[in-house]
């Protein structure tokens, strides 16, 4: 019985050792580096994420202080002057990141496919067609901010459990941003190959 | 003895496993080699599987008596049931630090499933700060007070459970307390994840609110169940004596709380990096000190801690922890500058900052005062405690102070208030306080302290309800919603805000509570013969009867006490003396007459063989609303702690 117990316990603790060390021991396929290295990616990109970040954070303050101000705790005058910058920021930023040819809709790129995927959405999925048109219409970026955030502020959060006819999926694929299995460049969705390393993408 | 063995060599294994899993994490991500960070991982997930084998196994040798065990012979016997032999596991030294390390790695497990595809920087290092943790403990459980040590003679019967363990309060309280304690390692672990991999934004804040929000939770409801269990068990007619075990299940809590309002700021506004990184370090510290409190014996007595082995390995540990923590804070102080500037006093950080200060300033109030006996011997070999008074003294002024701020905090806006806005936002709770005030002073309370608690706890209801009033007004002005509805989806489509709120109401019923049965106890000792009665404000308590019974664990005396109100007979209570068999042990079990207005407490002290009975009777004024704070406090923190998405109301689709 003893023998038997020593066994067990053997067999027991011998497989959470070899669980262990096998990402160690298996063939290797990639090679063993980070893949998806913070640093190996190029510089563009990072400044593209840290954009796209700053575009979320100010969208989340002009709520903010649109709360605050609908609950009373600011004046009509603190109101526009605390308006005013934050506006002037996204304005900023959205501009910028117009300049480095992002589409409206895309998400950071440090996020995973699901949190990217229900990011897109909250500020895709229930912008009625007459909003979009408003938006792809609209002259100036100021105009476009304020459809944008319109639009956030009513999906925010409310992209989960859609109907199964919602574009939700279909949308979120085309709105992903893409990027080179081989280099890790960021590529156009439409492209074919790899503008950098020349790799056909899948 | 399969049982006994694989315990035994799980934990020895899961020690092996844990080293290695820090070095491979660690080596993996200075070399950023993804097979060895994943298999620093797997190693992570093994040792998981092996604390969980050998806790089965203990629990099994609990469950079967098998008093081979020393433990298992130290903490059941034969006539306990199955639910106290469950709950044996944690009842003794050996096991407890068992569930600890059992929720460690259980924590470990889902942050390393919740993170396969995030947070690929961070991981690795969360990892290697988990299992450190873990390692500690297996040192403990495998080489000073291993678990599964076996008797050379097993005796016949065991020694059984304590008694005042045997209480279903006792039953859950220190799970509860763990998952919180244990909780706070995870904020901790992304913390020393972010600074040792660099990536000190917002990411380590976020990923691991609900963790905080959780850890912070169950810590603050194990204190209220072992409150709770105080007033119901030990017949002392309080919940709450500033007892070191007590203090050390509160500081972390406290700091918690100040963690949980403080990364508010820096996800908001990208300041007080540096003061959020030391709250988090220190309540981990807190919870690894209290665990130090209460498992080291230094509490029972200095000197056993003085010679324990036991105790050094806490405090070296400690230590170490501090250094390394504090040390990788330093490394990174320049890349954790704030990103702006406090703009003004008149804002919602600036009342935050405030009340973190306040709430460290409580903490350390309390950490003095408890290991005041220890230094005090240290430096003049005389043993000076510190009493309820000292504590007292020091938190009720800041505690005051924190109520207020609890009201106050939720009027300001972010970044800045205007005077004219602050007026407007401050009138009606301020006159729904000196109302209350006024009210009271009229109807008898002079009880300073009581009156400004209860003063300030109006303030807090005031302003909760005018937010509500605020949000549910506009929300019936411009969605055209019900008032229910508008209640409901401002609740729901700010959780966070108003799930808040909740829990500020929550302790204002808390504190209400506190400061009535605190400053408004009366208490009574009398010799009673049989129809004889005892008058305690109003309420007068007549001796009617005796009776005895017998369970096979206990034989117990139960005293019949009718109780009257103004002549009428509003009901009895039957106070108990038991007296266990194995360990031979006398408990009083207080007859307790709850009400919403107070308590009429009754506690059995001795029978005389002449017929007489010495009885403790109290009256404890609103004492069931620190309860009833706790059932508010826990609805608003499942407020906070529900998905973002959850019970709003979908629009309909065109």
């Amino acid at each position: 019985m003893e023998i038997l117990g020593a066994i067990f316990a053997l067999g027991a603790i011998g497989a959470a050792f070899f669980y262990a060390i096998w990402p160690i021991m298996r063939p290797k396929t990639v090679g063993g580096v980070l893949p998806d290295a913070e640093n190996s990616r190029p510089i563009s990109d990072r400044e593209v994420t840290r954009l796209l970040i700053e575009r979320e954070q100010a969208y989340k303050n002009i709520m903010d202080i649109e709360f605050d101000k609908e609950m009373g705790k600011l004046s009509d005058e603190d109101y526009a002057q605390m308006m005013t910058p934050a506006r002037a920021r996204a304005v900023e930023v959205l501009r910028r990141l117009d300049a480095r040819g992002v589409k409206e809709g895309m998400v950071p790129v440090q996020m995973n496919e699901r949190e990217a995927a229900e990011a897109v959405a909250r500020l895709e999925t229930k912008r009625s067609p007459s909003e979009k048109v408003a938006i792809e219409k609209s002259p100036t970026l100021d105009e476009r901010l304020e459809a944008e955030i319109l639009s956030y502020r009513k999906n925010v959060g409310e992209s989960h459990n859609e109907p199964a006819e919602s574009p939700f999926d279909e949308r979120a694929e085309s709105m992903k941003p893409r990027f080179c299995a081989s280099c890790g460049s960021s590529v156009d969705v439409a492209d074919n190959f790899c503008s950098a390393c020349g790799r056909q993408l899948s | 003895m399969i049982a006994i063995q694989f315990g035994h060599y799980s934990l020895l294994a899961s020690f092996v496993l844990a080293v290695f899993s820090i070095g491979a994490s660690i080596f993996g991500a200075q070399k950023r080699r993804a097979d060895l960070i994943a298999s620093g991982r797997n190693a992570a997930v093994g040792v998981f599987w092996l604390v969980s084998g050998a806790s089965a196994c203990l629990v099994y040798l609990l469950m079967a008596r098998d008093y081979r065990v020393e433990y298992v012979a130290g903490h059941v016997n034969n006539t306990l049931n199955g639910f106290y032999r469950f709950s044996a596991f944690w009842g003794g030294q050996e096991g407890s630090l068992l569930l600890w390390l059992l929720l460690l790695c259980v924590y470990a497990f889902v942050v390393i499933r919740q993170n396969r595809d995030r947070n690929l920087e961070l991981i690795p290092y969360v990892t290697a700060t988990l299992m450190a943790t873990a390692l500690f403990f297996l040192v403990i459980l495998n080489f000073v007070t291993p678990p599964f040590d076996t008797l050379a003679a097993p005796p016949p019967d065991g020694r059984g459970l304590n008694p005042l363990l045997q209480d279903w309060g006792m039953v859950i309280h220190p799970p509860n307390l763990y998952l919180g304690y244990v909780g706070f390692a995870v904020p901790f672990a992304f913390c020393i994840g972010a600074l040792a991999s660099g990536k000190l934004d917002t990411d380590w804040i976020t990923s691991t609110r609900r963790w905080t929000l959780f850890a912070w939770f169950f810590n603050g409801v194990g204190i209220l169940l072992g409150g709770a269990w105080a007033y119901k068990e030990l017949g002392w007619g309080g919940y709450w004596a500033w007892d070191p075990v007590e203090n050390a299940s509160l500081m972390p809590w406290l700091v918690g709380t100040a963690f949980l309002h403080s990364v508010m700021i820096q996800e908001k506004r990208g300041m007080l990096k540096v003061w959020n990184v030391s709250l988090i370090i220190i309540t981990y510290a807190l919870t690894i000190f209290g665990t130090f409190l209460t498992r080291s014996g230094i509490i029972s007595s200095v000197h056993a801690f003085a010679n324990s082995s036991f105790g050094w390995a806490f405090l070296v540990y400690l230590l170490a922890a501090l250094v390394v923590s504090f040390g990788l804070m330093i490394w990174r102080l320049p890349q954790l500058q704030s990103e702006h500037e406090m703009e003004s006093f008149f804002s919602r950080e600036a009342s935050f900052l405030l009340n973190n200060v306040v709430l460290v300033g409580i903490t350390f109030a309390v950490f003095w005062g408890t290991i005041f006996p220890v230094v005090s011997e240290a430096v003049k070999g005389v043993k000076v405690t510190v009493g309820p008074p000292f504590f007292n003294q020091v938190n009720v002024p800041i505690g005051l102070l924190l109520i207020f701020l609890c009201g106050a905090g939720p009027l300001f806006a972010w970044r800045r208030t205007s005077r004219k806005q602050m007026n407007r936002s401050f009138v009606y709770p301020s006159v729904v306080a000196v109302g209350a005030l006024l009210v009271l002073v009229l109807f008898g309370v002079h009880h300073v302290y009581a009156a400004l608690a209860f003063g300030l706890c109006a303030f807090v209801v005031g302003t909760i309800v005018l937010e509500y009033w605020r949000g549910i007004s506009s929300r019936v002005r411009h969605q055209g919603e019900r008032v229910g509805r508008a209640a409901w989806e401002l609740t729901m489509r700010n959780k966070r805000r108003f799930g808040g709120y909740i829990v500020h109401l929550g302790m204002a019923i808390l504190f209400v509570g506190v400061a009535a049965s605190s400053a408004y106890q009366e208490v009574g000792e009398v010799r009673l013969r049989l129809g004889e009665s005892f008058a305690l404000d109003g309420v007068r308590m007549r001796y009617e009867g005796i009776r005895e019974s017998t369970s096979p664990q206990y034989r117990s005396a139960f005293a019949r006490l009718g109780v009257y109100r103004a002549g009428y007979r509003i009901g009895e209570v039957e106070p108990e003396k038991r007296l266990y068999f194995t360990p031979p042990q006398p408990t009083t079990e207080p007859g307790i007459r709850r009400g919403a207005r107070s308590d009429i407490y009754a506690v059995f002290a001795e029978a005389d063989p002449d017929g007489t009975a010495t009885f403790k009777f109290m009256i404890n004024p609103l004492v069931n609303w620190v309860w009833a704070g706790g059932v508010v406090f826990t609805l608003g923190s499942i407020v906070c702690f529900l998905p973002e998405r959850w019970g709003r109301r979908r629009k309909k689709r065109a």
